[in-house]
């Protein structure tokens, strides 16, 4: 297989699941069964597109709402995922999450630039979740002095014991599951480039170096890659639910 | 618009003006805007992120729609030069025609990257004179050349100035590959 | 320590190594060929003969503006309609060599008639010959642009006279996807890249109309009275021009605010093209001197026997000034 091959000439481990090579044969979902504990490390994905979230806020301050949907889409799950390790409830997160994504838009023409635009957003979702827990009566089930450095790099082992609604919980596996499915069954170089790409967080430029290919061709197998899983996860959207706004 | 480019996009890895032309066509593009969603989603889900409830993100995007737009003051495009006026993005544009319109003919277009900061700073003057909400606007003391009409001056130095007749008539018979889109000097209105 | 912050310490001595392979691979395979002159002649060829659409972007001097382009040849005749993506978008038409430009200013539409030929990508002459004797045709690497995989072609000058000019030309269609201009330092002066481009298989001529306001003025742009004129002066001629330039037109016309009609020449090396003006003294106009450049154009003002001469173009300083001298008076 290409990548354990390239990873014999690194002196370095992959900070995955302990085996390797479970990661890339065996679905993520049934490999937290079988052990238990994951510890993954989140990529830092939101790193190398800090200029183009400034963009699409930039966009949304002269007034296209569509650009901040566009944020919104890229970070309603990270957000939901953050505020899990204070708040237990799934319905209760996404009405924290909405609330702080409404803040946020009233809040953009406050925005600079000065941060990333990720780091600004989480500090208002630890906010408006730490003022609910406090007008609820209630104590974080975590410790709320989250470090926003840690959120790209926090572990999730915790997460899935989060109290999901029986169709949320579902619908959760069944899009890792097919998502997994899909990315196990890619040819082995453009599964190789997005694993490089999502779970640990390269640029394209360093995932040429791997590679050893031009960068024009990391970016074309990470598209094919991305269209592939596309495919088999959009049947799956299409139903009346997920009917898109 | 190609997805690909999408796909570039939502990994950061394109810069610039690029991204600045490749993301207003996403914005235009309904099956790029669902490319980058599902994009953002494969990515979610690889990393074993928890899903939120569909009716979630539509219910959140009415309640945007919902909400007042915001215009922030500071956001205006790449190519116009902004300054620390308190007004907002819109009136900032519609001042911004008016002064064009009541500029000598010869300073409607830049001539040359000296001109364009010139061009500017002749706006920000302008709209100290002209700009009616009574609000004071800081602006670094600079002067503002009052040129002869005839001729464009094209940086701060004397240089002996050349009529952009010239160059007019020079782009009309010949012209050059870019003339085409970005008009070098406009001197007829 | 995960392979991000590996990477992170080794890149610097990595990115060394690989920026000297490349500049090491640039320069072996930088040599003259003669199939890339006929590369360069397909790719004329292609910009006018195929069917295709997209964005490209030009750039110059800190400005840049997008243009949607599409472009069609049904076997009579070629088609295209060129419109910057910005908020005040201009309309360019052509049809063969005619191009109808519907330009906006502020109230109005200026509709502006021109004979052109070097819309992009069809920025090529259609003779390469007369390039031959003045720059010499190198072929680069591959390169990706929109994409795709092109060529890069060098067209070096032989002297300091011009500027450097390098083609990215579509490995599949030929057709040029990348072009750019640049001086003696290899600085890019100007530079026009596809962003997305598309073969287009419809015949369809739908789009080759202008998008109209109801709420503009529509006007024809006020002409300059211009006559073609080969007639030659009794006080002065064109002596020696710089190797490779050569007279491709010559007119008179009756500029704005003068009361003596201006003779100006077109002047051309087949890439680069200059115009010379000509024009008797006016009392009431101060007379000009010196070098000026303005953008990635060049002047030259000199007065000379109760004449004004005046060169502009997109040559190096050197070249506008040695063209001015290339005018001879007669006493």
């Amino acid at each position: 297989m290409i990548i354990s091959q390239k990873l014999d000439e690194i002196p370095v481990k992959l900070t995955l699941v302990p085996n390797v090579a479970a990661v890339y044969t065996h679905g993520l979902v049934e490999n937290i069964e079988e052990s238990g504990k994951l510890t993954q490390v989140t990529a830092s994905q939101a790193t190398g597109t800090r200029e183009i979230d400034y963009e699409l806020v930039q966009l949304a301050q002269r007034g296209d709402k569509r650009a901040f949907g566009m944020l919104v889409e890229k970070y309603q799950r990270k957000l939901s995922r953050l505020l899990s390790r204070m708040i237990r409830d799934q319905a209760e997160i996404e009405d924290v999450v909405q609330e702080s994504f409404i803040k946020a838009y009233r809040a953009l023409p406050n925005f600079r630039g000065d941060s990333a635009f990720y780091t600004w957003l989480y500090r208002i979702g630890i906010n408006t979740a730490k003022n609910y827990l406090v007008s609820a009566g209630r104590r974080p089930s975590v410790s709320t002095d989250i470090e926003i450095e840690d959120a790209e790099n926090f572990e999730d082992g915790n997460e899935l014991r989060t109290m999901d609604t029986p169709e949320t919980a579902l619908m959760t596996k069944q899009i890792a599951q097919t998502v997994n499915d899909a990315v196990v069954s890619l040819p082995d170089e453009l599964r190789t480039a997005i694993t490089l790409r999502e779970i640990e967080g390269l640029s394209y430029e360093e995932i040429a170096t791997i590679m050893q290919c031009p960068i024009g061709t990391v970016r074309s197998r990470i598209f094919r890659a991305r269209e592939t899983i596309a495919l088999k996860l959009r049947p799956l959207l299409d139903t009346p639910e997920h009917k898109r706004w | 618009m190609m997805n690909e480019k999408v796909s570039a996009l939502a990994d950061g890895e394109i810069e610039g003006q690029e991204a600045t032309n490749e993301l207003a066509l996403m914005l235009s593009d309904k099956a790029a805007m669902q490319a980058w969603r599902d994009y953002q989603r494969i990515g979610d889900a690889m990393r074993g992120s928890a899903n939120l409830n569909d009716a979630f993100t539509a219910r959140l995007m009415l309640a945007i729609e919902q909400e007042p737009t915001v215009l922030a003051p500071n956001a205006m495009p790449r190519t116009l030069h902004s300054t620390s006026a308190k007004e907002t993005a819109v009136e900032k544009n519609h001042t911004v025609q008016k002064i064009q319109d009541r500029l000598p003919a010869v300073w409607s277009i830049a001539a040359s990257c000296a001109a364009v900061l010139m061009v500017g700073w002749v706006l920000l003057n302008q709209q100290l004179q002209d700009f009616s909400s009574g609000q004071s606007v800081q602006v670094a003391a600079r002067a503002v050349q009052q040129a002869d009409p005839t001729k464009l001056v094209t940086s701060p130095a004397e240089a002996p100035a050349v009529p952009l007749e010239y160059l007019a008539a020079h782009h009309v018979s010949a012209p050059s590959v870019g003339s085409y889109y970005i008009q070098a000097a406009s001197y007829s209105e | 320590m995960n392979v991000k912050q590996y990477f992170q310490r080794t890149c610097i001595v990595a990115s060394t190594f690989l920026l000297m392979n490349v500049l090491v691979i640039r320069i072996l395979h930088a040599e003259p060929a003669n199939d890339a002159w006929q590369m360069l002649q397909k790719s004329a060829a292609a910009a006018r003969l195929l069917s295709y659409q997209g964005i490209f972007v030009y750039g110059a001097c800190n400005q840049t503006k997008a243009v949607q382009i599409t472009h069609l040849h049904n076997g009579q005749g070629e088609y295209s309609r060129n419109v910057t993506l910005d908020d005040s978008p201009k309309e360019v038409f052509s049809q063969g060599r005619d191009l109808v430009i519907f330009n906006p200013k502020k109230e109005k539409i200026v509709i502006e008639k021109r004979h052109g030929q070097n819309l992009f990508p069809a920025i090529l002459p259609t003779e390469l010959e007369p390039l031959k004797t003045s720059y010499t045709l190198y072929t680069g690497e591959v390169e990706q642009v929109a994409g795709r995989l092109a060529r890069v072609l060098l067209l070096t000058p032989k002297d300091n006279l011009r500027y450097h000019y390098k083609f990215w030309i579509d490995q599949e269609y030929g057709l040029l996807l990348k072009y750019s201009m640049l001086n003696a330092r290899q600085e890019p002066l100007e530079t026009i890249a596809f962003n997305q481009l598309n073969m287009m298989d419809s015949l369809n001529l739908d789009w080759f109309k202008p998008q109209i306001d109801h709420k503009k003025n529509y006007v024809m742009e006020d002409e300059t009275p211009m006559v073609s004129d080969s007639s030659i002066s009794d006080d002065w001629s064109i002596k020696e021009l710089p190797m490779g330039f050569s007279k491709i037109n010559q007119m008179r016309l009756m500029a704005h605010g003068k009361t003596t009609p201006v003779t100006q020449f077109i002047i051309s090396d087949g890439m680069a093209t200059v115009s010379l003006f000509i024009e008797p003294l006016n009392k009431k106009i101060k007379p000009r001197i010196g070098h000026q450049v303005v953008g990635n154009n060049s002047f030259y003002a000199n007065v000379e026997d109760g004449y004004q001469i005046t060169v502009v173009g997109e040559v190096p300083q050197e070249t506008v000034a040695k063209i001015a001298n290339a005018v001879v008076f007669k006493k």
